[in-house]
Formats: C-alpha cells, structure tokens, sequence
C-alpha cells in the first residue's frame, strides 16, 4: 500500500496550462468580431489629367475621341447615340468604339487623346461608367472639359 | 465487492476535468476567418458617400499620399441640407473651389515634406447619384493645386 502512494506522483502525466493561450485567443477573437464589416472594399478607379509635358516618343499625332454624356445619360460619340439605358453598367457599343479606337492608336503608335464631355447634370455613375470602359481598354490619360462652376 | 467499492470511491475523488480541446478548436477557427476576412482601411470612410460601381477598378493596397475628398449625392437617405455638399476627409465642408484647392494644397505640400517619397493623388469619392458637376468643380480644383492623378472610389460589384 505504502509502495503504491510513492509512485502515484511519478505516474502523473505532465499538463500544459492553456488558460492563458484561451485568455489571448479569445481576446484576439472579440478584437477581430467587433473591428471587421461585412461592408465590400472600396476600389481604385485610376485617371491621370493630362499636362503640358509632351514625350519624344509619340512622333504620330491620332485624333481625338470624344465622348459626351448628356443630362439623361446618353453616350454620344461622333454625334452618334451610343448607350442609352442608364442602368447597364457595361455600355456595350462605347468599348466596342473605345477598343477600336485604342487599336487604331497602337497600330499608329500614337498615344490615344479622349475627352470627356460630360454635362453638369449627369450623374456621377454614368461618369464613372465612360471611365471604367475607357479602363478595360488601358487608356488612363484622360481630358475633362466642360468646367462649369467656380 | 470490496474491490469494486475502492475503484468507486477512487473515481470518485479524482477531480474533474473538462476538455477544453473542441472550444479551442472553434476559437482558432473562428479567430482566422476573422483574421482573413478583415481588411486594412484604406481611407477612412464616409458612410454618406454611396460609391459608384465599376468592374475595372482595382482594389487598394495602401493609403499613401492621398487627398480625400468625399462629394455627397443626391440620395433619399441623406438629410437635404446634405445632397451636393463636398467634404474633406475629417469632414469639414469645402464651399468653394477656392476652399478645395487650398486644402488639396495643403495636403499635398504635406505629403511631398514627408520622408517617403510619394506621388500626391486625388481620392475622390463621389456619390453615385451626384451631378457630373460637382465632381468636374473638384477635379478642377485639384488640378489648379497640381494635383493631377485621380483615383475614383469605386465598388467593383453592385451594391443595393
């Protein structure tokens, strides 16, 4: 019996006391619960204003596109109604004429010049929508005009 | 039945013990879905800005040398006295032109006497149902402070 109570401490297994990985664990947790948003991220939709700095390497001058939108949305290039429907996000026929006209630019080495013309009342989606086709055609050099108020 | 009563008496007097293991288990779950799905803020947001949408835009990796600016819309659920207005990024109003190219100034000659060397840049997040106008007025602005590189706060998906 005596024997029995001496071993009885060398057969015990050794314990890791976790309490304090749980204590941190749990503060990290409820750190993390109340800091994050279910809210999308914000992107970056890029745009550089043109300057009065020229570059040597564009030895060939390509026209100008113009792209207008009016007070209701329309896109108008040319004179031409493009889109029209405010809510389509992908204006179809203004890429198809933005991509042609980037690769009209390329084949002319030439750096692509688009302006923007976009009436006072139109809204900031529509704006953002000319912007994000001219985007997918990698044309970030972009003129604003029409400047209005002061 | 001797024997049988000391295994019992014996079971009795251990303490107690929980196992804790699957508690664990779901907290360091949990704690990396939270890890993972969390992000960085880039700007600090104004809730009244319901950015437009576009598929080409590309998500921010750092918030460096940028000039907020915030222009409201026209929205049902913004106060009235709000439709229009245009705020820097503590929330001050910029009435004028006047006012945002001296605060895209301001912030600009900050960012160029900072250490780092960095390319000042407009973040304008206009509100989708703005007028064109008021973001022209600010772009204008900024470019008459030098500031030429803007980036448009967008959503790359549809939000209601």
């Amino acid at each position: 019996m005596s024997r029995r109570r001496r071993r009885a401490p060398a057969e015990e297994e050794p314990g890791l006391d976790m309490s304090s990985l749980i204590d941190v664990s749990f503060l990290l947790l409820i750190y993390f619960l109340v800091t994050s948003t279910l809210d999308p991220k914000e992107a970056d939709l890029g745009m550089k204003l043109p300057t009065t700095e020229t570059t040597a390497s564009n030895p060939v001058e390509i026209d100008q596109m113009t792209i207008e939108v009016n007070s209701e949305g329309h896109i108008i290039v040319d004179k031409e109604v493009l889109d029209t429907d405010q809510e389509d996000r992908k204006v179809p026929l203004l890429a198809e004429k933005i991509n042609e006209y980037a690769q009209a630019a390329e084949l002319t080495n030439s750096q692509p010049i688009v302006v923007v013309s976009a009436d006072d009342a139109a809204k900031g989606q529509r704006f953002v929508d000319v912007l994000n086709a001219l985007a997918s055609a990698g044309i970030e050099n972009v003129t604003i005009t029409g400047f209005t108020e002061k | 039945m001797s024997d049988k009563l000391t295994r019992v008496q014996g079971e009795e007097g251990e303490e107690l013990h929980m196992d804790m293991s699957p508690m664990i288990d779901l907290v360091f779950l949990l704690l990396i879905f939270f890890m993972v799905s969390s992000h960085l803020i880039i700007v600090r947001i104004d809730k009244n800005v319901k950015p437009p949408t576009a598929d080409k835009a590309q998500v921010a990796e750092n918030s460096h040398g940028r000039i907020v600016v915030n222009v409201y819309g026209f929205h049902e659920d913004l106060d009235a006295s709000l439709h229009g207005k245009i705020f820097d990024e503590d929330g001050n109003e910029l009435e004028t032109s006047d006012q945002i190219t001296d605060y895209v100034d301001t912030i600009k000659q900050r960012i160029l006497d900072s250490e780092a060397d960095l390319t000042p840049r407009l973040h304008l997040r206009a509100d989708k149902t703005t007028d064109t106008r008021l973001i022209k007025k600010v772009v204008q602005a900024s470019a008459d402070a030098g500031v030429v590189d803007v980036i448009f706060g967008s959503y790359v998906v549809e939000r209601g």
